[in-house]
């Protein structure tokens, strides 16, 4: 994965005419999603590997609380149903569904899988395109400030204070958030999409959504803001930033135009890398606030060998990987004029 | 609803997760005096219920997911009433049994309708038989209805089933939940009935927002009456501090809560208090292959030392009953409240020392060179069954025995069974004593066997108990096989299979139950949630 997001911002091949870089950014978006093709089987091959390797137990996972009180033909009856395929040939089976446009069946939601994914992709895509955005509307200010700062005790202690903050995991500020804003102060709902029976609406759902985005946000503020911040001290000194203080531009100025641009490169070329993990730290998010995204469903997936489920949550992570670190070097090429997309 | 499985074999609880929750429950605990409940006691005047669930169902399938939230959407031939007293559902009354109860005769309520408008008849109850037997539908309970042999609509209006034996118990069993057979689909798997509920019962599903909430809305063609309570809203709250909190804020009417918490909430913003006896039972199998435990002597002595009164108000807050088998208060008549073991360690040590197991050098205690050592496994998502164990322990080193624990998952527990004990939960279908003990008690689940590991887990046999076992179950009349179940309850002090410890009380928080009449107490199965508590009978609720 690394490899593909390896950010060359030394010296390019030179400038091209636009439509030529074009045509490059172009090549670089199909190479990419070509590539998505044999990465997306190798990686849903490895997911039937690994759960049919891991120590849980489909039936028993079926079975759920039940489990110590079914009798000894039950279970084989069960077992039938959803164990006793062989990893392999079920991979071959979800393959040939695929290509059918059949998702196949969630055993543990008992639903056809396009049905979970449909009702509860959007919720999780929600909750981490809003929390993943307060992020970086936090971050960026941050940043500046303590880049301002140079190595005064602002900038110390917001490192500092960062550092701390990046040790603590999304479900635990989740659950400091929860007590606090919702349960103490009643400021704001505990959890759910909306107050039990209200109607999903746009007030609803926003006051809802506020605290699990706050939660996910609260996650990638430290290393978003760290990383920024390192790039900016780097930019800070340049000749070119040098050369526009000497010009007079001021220093709020020196940083938003000639700094912070390049600052980003490298930060970007994280966030894109960092997307499935921002997905992953949802899941606990979403559990704690009972957010309908596809979080809870994930984690019964991989406790029941669901493998349908599984391996369209891989497929789908996959592409947010791949589509992620795309997105960064998109971003990189239209910032920095020395990027070389062939290069990428 | 009990927690998923673990994802592995885990020690003893994670520390991590331990602080964390000790210092959520710090916070919560301290700092809730900011939220104001809104208006307590009117929210289930309105006709409208907000609960909290303890998690999500994974089905809505009656022949899946019995009793419980099922009974809201579905009926059975027999009906769970006040008190836990059987009573009839779609039947027009309790089902009649030919003299050597092979032959079991119904007669069913007329004018009964489905949820898609389609009338109910003989052929929708052949059709969920046949199916909960059928493998190829994979219920979880087809064997516990082995002993049909076949079941014949003998008109529109009456069923019969026939027994391969004869068998007392079958009206518990009838507790079926029958859905329209045309919506009966495949397997449990793939069939509609999983999302999309189509019964005879007093609500119907109106919306199912995956991974959040369900509301329920009441039938007007309800067959029983047109429930006034006609909506009910059930939201999905696994952690139990959020629940805890959630609903002393007001935002629900009520919640299924830890003896300890909900003890806490009794009278505090409007809530109140609500338990309910169950036929749930936890108990510590003695697997018969450990050479210690092959001795009755010895299993009895075990079972003087384990102060199960200390546990009942240390884990339970005091909302449990002390039992000496599987036989619960639930069982009604068939239980024997005078079969106990009295606390009396000095005595246990003396029937150790007699069985030859003498304290060693070391401080256990050991016969012909082996320790008297073992391990207790025990779930490790259940917090209960880890302090029980540990208990459990405790009052054993106590005596020179030695006990490790192990907080294992389900795939491993079933492979250790026969040499390990383990913390065991009982009490599925309480609603008669055969389906609540037989299966841990007789011989034929004495031989290990991975697939059925839970049923008799000591591997225990005596052919007097078996005796009484199959004599009550073949026995028509309701005295005799009272006496039949009693006298097992004394043989089963003589010769214990396990350490049985206690019956659970559920226990749950409620607000404005004042404002309604018809709230009963039910005796529940080892199931708990909002299906059961105070609500369990919602649909009867009338407004005072």
């Amino acid at each position: 994965m690394s490899a593909l997001l390896d950010v060359r911002t030394g010296a390019g091949p030179g400038r091209r005419a636009p439509s030529t870089r074009r045509a490059a950014v172009l090549r670089l978006c199909a190479r990419r999603l070509a590539w998505a093709v044999p990465l997306v089987a190798a990686i849903s091959l490895a997911v039937f590997a690994l759960a049919a390797a891991s120590p849980t137990d489909a039936a028993s996972a079926f079975l759920g609380a039940r489990d110590e009180f079914v009798g000894a033909s039950s279970r084989a009856d069960v077992e039938g149903l959803v164990g006793g395929t062989h990893w392999l040939q079920a991979w071959g089976q979800w393959v040939t569904g695929l290509a059918t446009g059949d998702l196949g069946v969630s055993t543990t939601g008992r639903v056809p899988v396009a049905d979970v994914v449909t009702g509860r992709l959007p919720w999780t895509l929600l909750l981490m395109v809003v929390g993943l955005v307060l992020g970086v509307v936090v971050s960026v200010p941050l940043a500046l400030l303590a880049a301002l700062r140079g190595d005064g005790v602002v900038a110390r202690t917001l490192t500092a204070g960062l550092w701390a903050l990046s040790a603590v995991p999304a479900f635990l500020s989740a659950m400091v958030l929860m007590a606090l804003l919702a349960l103490t102060l009643g400021w704001l709902p505990a959890g759910g999409l909306t107050d039990p029976g209200a109607p999903v609406t746009v007030t609803q759902v926003t006051r809802h959504l506020v605290l699990p985005a706050v939660a996910v946000a609260l996650a990638q503020v430290p290393w978003l803001t760290l990383h920024l911040h390192r790039a900016l001290s780097a930019q800070l000194r340049t000749t070119s930033a040098d050369a526009a203080r000497l010009r007079g531009v001021p220093e709020w100025r020196v940083l938003l135009r000639h700094v912070l641009p390049t600052a980003a490169v490298p930060t970007l070329a994280i966030a894109g890398a960092r997307l499935p993990e921002v997905v992953a730290g949802s899941v606990l998010v979403e559990e704690i606030f009972s957010w309908p995204g596809l979080g809870r469903a994930l984690v019964e997936a991989a406790l029941g060998q669901d493998f349908a489920l599984l391996a369209i949550a891989a497929v789908l992570l996959t592409l947010v990987a791949v589509v992620g670190g795309l997105l960064a070097d998109v971003c990189l090429v239209a910032i920095d004029p020395r990027t070389d997309p062939d290069a990428l | 609803m009990t927690p998923s499985p673990a994802p592995g074999r885990v020690r003893p609880a994670g520390a991590a997760r331990a602080v964390v929750t000790g210092a959520v429950v710090a916070l919560v605990v301290t700092g809730c005096a900011g939220a104001s409940p809104d208006d307590p006691g009117t929210g289930g005047a309105a006709g409208t219920l907000a609960l909290a669930e303890t998690g999500e169902y994974d089905t809505l399938h009656p022949l899946e997911h019995p009793l419980g939230i099922t009974s809201k959407l579905y009926d059975g031939l027999v009906a769970v009433g006040p008190d836990g007293v059987l009573e009839p559902g779609l039947a027009t009354a309790m089902p009649v049994p030919d003299a050597d109860l092979t032959s079991w005769t119904v007669t069913l309520r007329d004018g009964v309708t489905f949820s898609d408008g389609s009338t109910f008849d003989a052929a929708d109850v052949v059709a969920a038989y046949e199916a909960v037997r059928d493998p190829a539908v994979g219920s979880w309970m087809a064997a516990d209805y082995s002993m049909i042999r076949s079941v014949t609509a003998v008109d529109a209006a009456t069923v019969r089933f026939d027994l391969a034996y004869p068998y007392a118990g079958l009206p518990a069993r009838l507790t079926l939940g029958i859905p329209a057979q045309e919506a009966l689909g495949g397997s449990v798997l793939d069939s509609p009935l999983a999302t999309e509920p189509d019964g005879t019962g007093p609500y119907v599903l109106a919306e199912w927002r995956r991974g959040e909430s369900m509301t329920l809305t009441a039938r007007d063609d309800w067959w029983g009456g047109t429930p006034e309570v006609r909506t009910i809203h059930l939201a999905f709250v696994p952690d139990e501090n959020t629940r805890a909190q959630r609903v002393r804020a007001g935002e629900f009417d009520g919640a299924q809560l830890s003896p300890l918490v909900a003890a806490g909430l009794d009278g505090v913003d409007g809530l109140e208090l609500v338990t309910n006896p169950s036929g749930d039972f936890r108990a510590i199998s003695l697997p018969v292959t450990l050479p210690f435990f092959a001795d009755p002597a010895v299993r009895v002595a075990l079972n003087l030392a384990t102060n199960r009164g200390a546990m009942i108000d240390g884990l339970l807050a005091g909302h449990g009953v002390a039992v000496s088998g599987p036989f619960t208060p639930a069982q009604g008549a068939s239980h024997d409240p005078s079969a106990v073991f009295a606390y009396d360690p000095g005595a246990a040590a003396a029937m150790l020392d007699d069985a030859g197991w003498t304290v060693g050098d070391d401080g256990v205690r050991e016969k012909d060179g082996v320790r008297f050592a073992f391990t207790v496994m025990y779930f490790a998502e259940d917090t209960l069954r880890r302090d029980l164990a540990q208990a459990f322990a405790s009052d054993l080193s106590g005596l020179g025995i030695e006990v490790a624990l192990e907080g294992v998952d389900r795939p491993y527990a079933v492979t250790a069974m026969d040499r390990k004990a383990f913390v065991l939960g009982g009490g599925d279908m309480p609603y008669d004593p055969d389906t609540q003990v037989y299966r841990q008690l007789h011989s034929d689940f004495a031989v290990f066997d991975e697939a059925d590991a839970y049923s008799n887990p000591s591997g225990y046999a005596d052919p007097e108990v078996d005796r009484l076992l199959d004599g009550a179950r073949r026995e028509a009349d309701p005295a005799t096989r009272v006496a039949l179940y009693r006298e097992l309850q004394g043989r089963l002090v003589e010769n214990p299979p396990m350490v049985t410890v206690f019956a659970l009380e559920h226990t749950y928080v409620a607000r404005g139950l004042t404002a309604w009449d018809g709230v009963e107490h039910v005796t529940e199965p080892h199931e708990h949630g909002v299906a059961w508590g105070p609500w369990f009978d919602v649909q009867r609720w009338t407004r005072r």
